[in-house]
């Protein structure tokens, strides 16, 4: 297997937004639609499926942590520089989240002994894997985090979102509810989690 | 993605249920060009909602055009195809279409019922050729379908319990056909990758849910069923009725919130004309799909009681009668 990052051009420590730039870069001189002669293009069109391969490996490399490279390394300096820390440094888990770097947020909040994860650590867990779509386990934690820490808006908001799309609410929805689902039912499952948050610390539906 | 993914009829307007099924009938009349009628054998609406979002997202101007098909020999019916040769996006979910399908008869012969197994054994032989012309065409898709395919046996023999690692093989092969419409635009290209992730899920949960009976009596790997739900096994050969409400709000729940973030990916993506199919696929065909899985399968015992308790009544009438 080629390396991903050769094949771009760029460093394994390159940000998100480098490699994008490195993609765009590669597009504009491989695209076939630039050749006017069929075996150019032919050639280009290969050089791009390459291309676009790299580049989705890197991104899921990033994301889900399947890296051929995690345990070679890579980010491996992290956990040895945390297991001799007197506290976590959530503040750059943040960081890496919003970067994009779930990987490495993942290895550096596992590195946290069992005893000293607090609600900020769950809510950080289930931050990360709700980015990569594990949307069960994202609850699951994020209902921990506001369990263990009822005060903490930014947790509550984050759970009460949940919970309204876990009753069914679709952002940008013109069509209404579904057809099959009686009004009945919206609302008995809207109750359910406003008793959820309620028993939690929040409110979805200030009425009730 | 068979068969999960598809409009909910009622709700559409005319034009666009006839632009709906025009699309089937250009991709039917293309997979057949291209790989011979045993390709368009298999064919679902999934991948004509894989056409409609490659036509919305390229802004592609459609033609329409009334045709001759064998299977409504009497009748011309609208029939929609590409005006511009050098767009492919019917050519693509053809060709997704082959090496999907291939993949999942070669599933279905290693370890579902006898019937599917017929079913494959039957076509995989035609298929073989159309999938190898596909499949040297998209090596990198192929090579991660291939993976998913090995992943998910992987998961079946493990019998890991997290239904977000159960379905993460469905999710990722969607994802790998999805970003592939998103060209070399990286930031669509990443889009599209999330949003078929998501579609992914959506149709791995379904599937779970449709076969919870079947696998239930087979002993097959199904994350639905929890340990306590697999102990039940032996004493009783269906599956209790509170277990069944018990795996489908599970499995309503965590639809729903795959649902939720599929919305949130698909409003920041514009399909331009396409908008009104898609909404309705989105937000109304995919639940829909769902709740007529889920009420078939709690209604079922229902109508069986039903159905024994007017045959009851019918029987009581004749003895009546012959008194």
């Amino acid at each position: 297997m080629t390396d991903p990052y050769k094949v771009l051009g760029v460093s394994q420590s390159a940000s998100d937004k480098e490699i994008k730039e490195a993609y765009k870069k590669l597009v504009k001189k491989y695209h076939p639609d630039r050749y006017q002669d069929e075996a150019m293009a032919e050639l280009a069109n290969e050089k791009m499926t390459e291309i676009n391969a790299a580049y989705d490996q890197i991104m899921d490399e990033r994301k889900n942590g399947t890296s051929y490279y995690s345990s070679s390394g890579g980010y491996s300096s992290y956990s040895s520089s945390s297991s001799n820390y007197s506290q976590v440094n959530y503040a750059e888990i943040r960081n890496l989240i919003h970067q994009g770097n779930l990987q490495a947020a993942r290895s550096m909040l596992d590195s946290v002994p069992l005893n000293s994860r607090n609600a900020e650590w769950y809510f950080l867990r289930g931050t990360i894997s709700y980015q990569r779509g594990w949307l069960n386990e994202a609850y699951n934690d994020i209902a921990r985090a506001v369990q263990m820490d009822p005060g903490n808006q930014e947790y509550r908001t984050a759970l009460n979102q949940l919970n309204q799309q876990r009753g069914g609410y679709m952002r940008g929805n013109s069509m209404g509810g579904n057809t099959s689902m009686s009004t009945g039912d919206c609302l008995s499952s809207l109750c359910i989690a406003d008793c959820c948050c309620e028993a939690m610390g929040g409110d979805l539906v200030p009425c009730c | 993605m068979f068969g999960y993914v598809k409009a909910y009829r009622p709700y559409m307007r005319v034009c666009e249920l006839d632009f709906y099924k025009g699309v089937y009938c250009g991709l039917c009349k293309k997979l057949t060009e291209q790989y011979g009628f045993s390709a368009a054998l298999p064919l679902s609406y999934d991948f004509v909602f894989l056409t409609i979002l490659q036509l919305g997202l390229n802004d592609t101007k459609p033609i329409s055009q009334k045709k001759r098909c064998p299977v409504h020999p009497i009748r011309k019916t609208l029939c929609i195809s590409c005006e511009d040769l050098s767009s492919n996006e019917f050519e693509y979910s053809a060709d997704a279409e082959v090496i999907l399908t291939y993949h999942k008869l070669c599933d279905d012969l290693r370890d579902h019922g006898f019937k599917s197994k017929l079913r494959a054994a039957f076509l995989l032989p035609v298929m073989r050729k159309s999938y190898k012309q596909a499949a040297a065409k998209h090596k990198s898709l192929t090579a991660s379908i291939q993976n998913a395919m090995n992943e998910q046996r992987k998961i079946e023999r493990a019998k890991y319990r997290s239904l977000d690692r159960a379905a993460e093989p469905t999710a990722t092969m969607m994802k790998a056909i999805f970003r592939e419409i998103g060209g070399c635009d990286p930031d669509k290209r990443d889009l599209l990758g999330q949003f078929g992730y998501l579609l992914g899920r959506y149709v791995y949960i379904c599937d779970a849910l449709d076969d919870i009976e079947d696998d239930y009596k087979n002993k097959n790997y199904n994350p639905l069923l929890t340990k306590k739900m697999l102990s039940q096994i032996g004493k009783c050969d269906k599956l209790p009725k509170y277990c069944l409400i018990k795996a489908s709000t599970l499995a309503e729940q965590s639809l729903n919130l795959t649902l939720g973030r599929l919305a949130d990916i698909y409003t920041e993506i514009s399909f331009n004309q396409m908008q009104p199919i898609t909404d309705n696929i989105i937000y109304l065909g995919l639940k829909n799909t769902f709740f007529e899985i889920k009420k078939k399968l709690l209604d079922e015992d229902q109508d069986k009681i039903k159905k024994s308790y007017t045959d009851k009544i019918c029987e009581r009438e004749r003895n009546d009668r012959s008194l």
